[in-house]
């Protein structure tokens, strides 16, 4: 019955947008240090999204996640390996994603506003019609009246809010989030958390999300891929099979909590690796 | 004592201590503050102000080539390899010699006239304004770059919706720098041609007119701090959600 | 980094290095730099530059001879002085400044007032006080070099987060201890920036009196050059003294990078 439903889901979202597919096939990826040495930050990653899901990246610290997620994107190349998005291997950012980064990287000198509109203005949208939507989204995240604030006079729930509807505005089909919500307090992740859910499932957005927190990821997800200690690896790739839309009660279901303390475990694996 | 109370009291106390001992010194070794004031009714009334106001305009058209020069030439320097290798190297020599000792060679490049002097204060002032704008550049955060990247910007959107405005503190600082070092320049220039007002400071502290001097050199000192101020102003005009870096460290993006 | 072995990443698709590339644009642009000179200089209606191949060999003979060494020594004798006195003056006055509200309150826009004025304005009168040879010299150099080290020093000793000196009262060390192990090694980078930064403008303060002041030294080698019209031993001047203030600064930083290792070097000195 749940299983039918995410069948629908993803047919509904597979009808009008079949780019939104994200094949990785055995990357990985070295950093080159200072002292000539080279980190080897991701082995030989391999997975695939399909369109519509919400897919969780979790792992221990320096796992290489927000690596992974750059690579996908198209921000930075990998050593070996490819990424496709729609069949066609990814060369570089693409107007059909959009990034949530974990520093969140609004920029002081613009308002609130002209930051929701950044991406929309790089790619040449009119002003009235840039502003219709930053305003739109502005309302939906419940800060309109901090329209011209600079991020400086928000707090910081606040500007990842701000960042998430910065990604929004561009109306990406695919959605990269690296811990959105990893600097905030428990209260406003769950409200976070909340919206986020709402928001996905309105827009049927295809989701690679990346968290520390294991509630956070089994709540959002329908996959969770957890990863090891880098060389980052994908150690097991575990289905969601939580009824949706799911509400905060959703959980304390006994399913919620095997689910969690699984991803439990296998991390708790890591932590003693090193 | 508030902060105003405090430096009324100090500053009135240095007063009263200048007039003392301009007082007791007597004029041919320091002009006392009532004599500096009188000095400067007698600099308005000489007709000089004519020669304050050819003095800037040179030094507004040798500082304004400077911004027009030194602003680009900094954004290629702290954007590009290439900008750096070919022409940060040369700015970072002529940085740490003195521009001083040039000044004999450019008296044969340049004559005796405007020109020297122009060259001289946009020389003076262009390589803080340069060196300012490539630390800005440099010090960009990278995330805002990579954030910009993700959006598809392209490099021309680069430069002007980003590094621009993220360099813009450091910019102004080398603005203002570049205004006190382009004050400068004008004096040294007027002093070693004896002209404009340089050759006037010569004559009066040659036949020790202190009062007109000190009341010539006060001028040119809010000259320079009149023109930091203004661009401070402008700055926070143009982009309120600045701050404005003084001192040492915003020169040198420390 | 990770102990377990890892595997060499593939090669780079680059050719060249970014570092071998930035050094050969180096060389290129300076080879572009001395052919466009020496182009210039040999043109036929152009008498007041000398080409390259005329200042290269000057500068070798200048400098074998001892002329411009001694130029440099005499320059240096009295830059020295003034460097000394203002050291001891602007590290004196700054932690002055930085000990007490009012003070920072009342001088720091005087100081920094003093900071930006054109200290060149003192030539004309400064003779009837000091002379104007050594003293007036030194004094000369001790004006230009002596607020750049005040007001880095007060900044220093201002920039020592205050969370710091609460840890430290935590821990009940005295005042002594405090100014010791806290304040000063906190503060240490801006006072031997401010060192450094006074270096640069001894130097130019040094040149100013060697020119305007009193002609001597390597001022005297520049002002004959320029009055006689010998074009080659102007360039050859400008290029020592570059090469000079060049050399100063290296030394200090060298000093500064001894002194203080964890401190990457990335600025400039004025
Ligand atoms: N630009 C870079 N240059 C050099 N090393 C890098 C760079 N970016 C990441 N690394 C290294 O690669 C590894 C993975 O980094 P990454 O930021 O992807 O980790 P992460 O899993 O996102 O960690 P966290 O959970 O703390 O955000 C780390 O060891 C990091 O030091
Ligand atoms: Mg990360």
């Amino acid at each position: 019955m749940t299983a039918d439903l995410q069948h629908v889901r993803r047919a509904a979202a597979t009808g009008n947008e079949m780019s939104g597919r994200i094949e990785v096939h055995g990357v990985s990826k070295w950093f080159a240090t200072k002292g000539g040495e080279h980190v080897h930050a991701l082995d030989s990653i391999g997975f695939t999204v399909e369109p519509g899901e919400f897919v969780s990246i979790i792992g221990p610290s320096g796992c290489g996640k927000s690596t992974l997620l750059r690579i996908v994107h198209g921000l930075v190349g990998a050593e070996a390996g490819e990424v496709l998005v729609g069949g066609k291997p990814v060369t570089g950012p693409s107007p059909s994603g959009a990034m949530v980064f974990q520093s969140v990287n609004l920029y002081p000198w613009r308002t609130t506003r002209r930051n929701v509109e950044f991406g929309l203005e790089m790619r040449g949208v009119g002003r009235d019609e840039r502003r219709a939507t930053a305003d739109r989204l502005l309302e939906m995240i419940g800060l309109q009246s901090f329209a011209d604030a600079y991020p400086s006079q928000l707090s910081g729930g606040m500007q990842q809010r701000v960042g998430l509807a910065r990604a929004l505005a561009v109306d990406p089909t695919l959605l990269y989030m690296d811990e959105p919500f990893g600097a905030l307090d428990a209260q406003t992740k769950v409200v976070l958390q909340g919206e986020l859910a709402l928001i996905v499932e309105q827009f049927k957005k295809t989701v690679l999300f990346v968290t520390h927190d294991m509630e956070e990821a089994v709540f959002l997800s329908d996959r969770v891929l957890v990863m090891s200690n880098r060389p980052g690896q994908i150690l097991e790739d575990i289905t969601v099979d939580l009824p949706r839309p799911r509400a905060d009660d959703v959980r304390r279901s006994p399913e919620f909590v095997r689910l969690k303390d699984h991803v439990w475990e296998l991390l708790r694996g890591e932590q003693h690796a090193e | 004592m508030s902060r105003t109370q405090q430096r009324i009291v100090v500053w009135g106390g240095l007063l009263v201590a200048w007039q003392i001992f301009g007082m007791i010194a007597g004029p041919f070794y320091f002009a006392s503050v009532t004599e500096t004031g009188s000095g400067l009714v007698q600099f308005i009334s000489n007709g000089h102000l004519t020669q304050l106001a050819e003095s800037l305009r040179q030094l507004l058209v040798g500082y304004g080539l400077s911004v027009l020069v030194g602003v680009p030439a900094g954004i290629i320097i702290g954007a590009s390899l290439i900008g750096e290798a070919t022409l940060g190297v040369y700015v970072r020599a002529l940085f740490v010699t003195s521009l001083e000792a040039m000044l004999p060679f450019f008296i044969l490049l340049f004559g005796a006239g405007l020109q020297l002097r122009v060259v001289v204060v946009f020389l003076f002032s262009v390589l803080y304004i340069t060196i300012n704008t490539a630390a800005g550049v440099r010090n960009i955060d990278a995330r805002y770059i990579e954030t910009a990247r993700s959006f598809g910007a392209s490099r021309l959107q680069l430069a002007r919706h980003v590094i621009v405005h993220g360099a813009l503190p450091y910019i102004a600082a080398g603005l203002r720098l570049g205004w006190g070092f382009a004050v400068k320049g004008m004096v040294i220039a007027e002093l070693w041609v004896t002209t404009g007002l340089g050759g006037l400071l010569r004559d009066l502290g040659g036949t020790r007119q202190l009062d007109q001097y000190f009341a010539i050199t006060l001028l040119i000192v809010a000259v320079g701090a009149i023109g930091s101020w203004a661009i401070e102003r402008v700055q926070l005009l143009v982009a309120p959600w600045s701050e404005v870096q003084r001192g040492v460290r915003g020169f040198k993006g420390e | 980094m990770s102990t377990i072995p890892v595997p060499a990443p593939p090669r780079p698709k680059t050719l060249l290095s970014r570092r071998v590339r930035f050094g050969l644009l180096r060389v290129g642009s300076l080879v572009a730099f001395l052919g466009l000179w020496q182009w210039y200089a040999t043109q036929p209606d152009q008498y007041a530059v000398a080409s390259p191949t005329e200042v290269g060999p000057d500068l070798w003979n200048g400098i074998t001879d001892g002329t411009l060494p001694n130029a440099m020594l005499g320059t240096m004798s009295f830059m020295v002085v003034g460097l000394l006195i203002a050291a001891v003056l602007g590290i004196g006055l700054g932690l002055l400044v930085a000990a007490s509200d009012v003070a920072d309150n009342t001088l720091t826009p005087l100081i920094n007032s003093a900071y930006a004025a054109p200290i060149t304005l003192l030539i004309p009168i400064i003779g009837v006080y000091t002379g104007i040879d050594f003293w007036g010299k030194v004094f000369l150099v001790v004006a230009f070099s002596v607020f750049v080290i005040l007001v880095n020093t007060e900044s220093g000793i201002r920039s020592v987060p205050a969370e710091m000196i609460e840890t430290a009262a935590a821990f009940c060390l005295t005042r002594r201890q405090l100014v010791r192990h806290v304040v000063v090694p906190a503060a240490m980078p801006y006072l031997l920036t401010g060192l450094r930064l006074g270096v640069g403008r001894a130097f130019r303060g040094a040149i100013v009196a060697d020119l305007l002041l009193a002609v001597d030294n390597l001022g005297e080698v520049l002002v004959t050059a320029g009055s006689t019209f010998n074009v080659t031993r102007l360039l050859t001047g400008v290029l020592f003294t570059t090469l000079v203030g060049y050399l100063l600064m290296s030394i200090v930083e060298a000093a500064e990078q001894r002194i203080l290792p964890w401190r990457t070097r990335a600025d400039f000195g004025s």
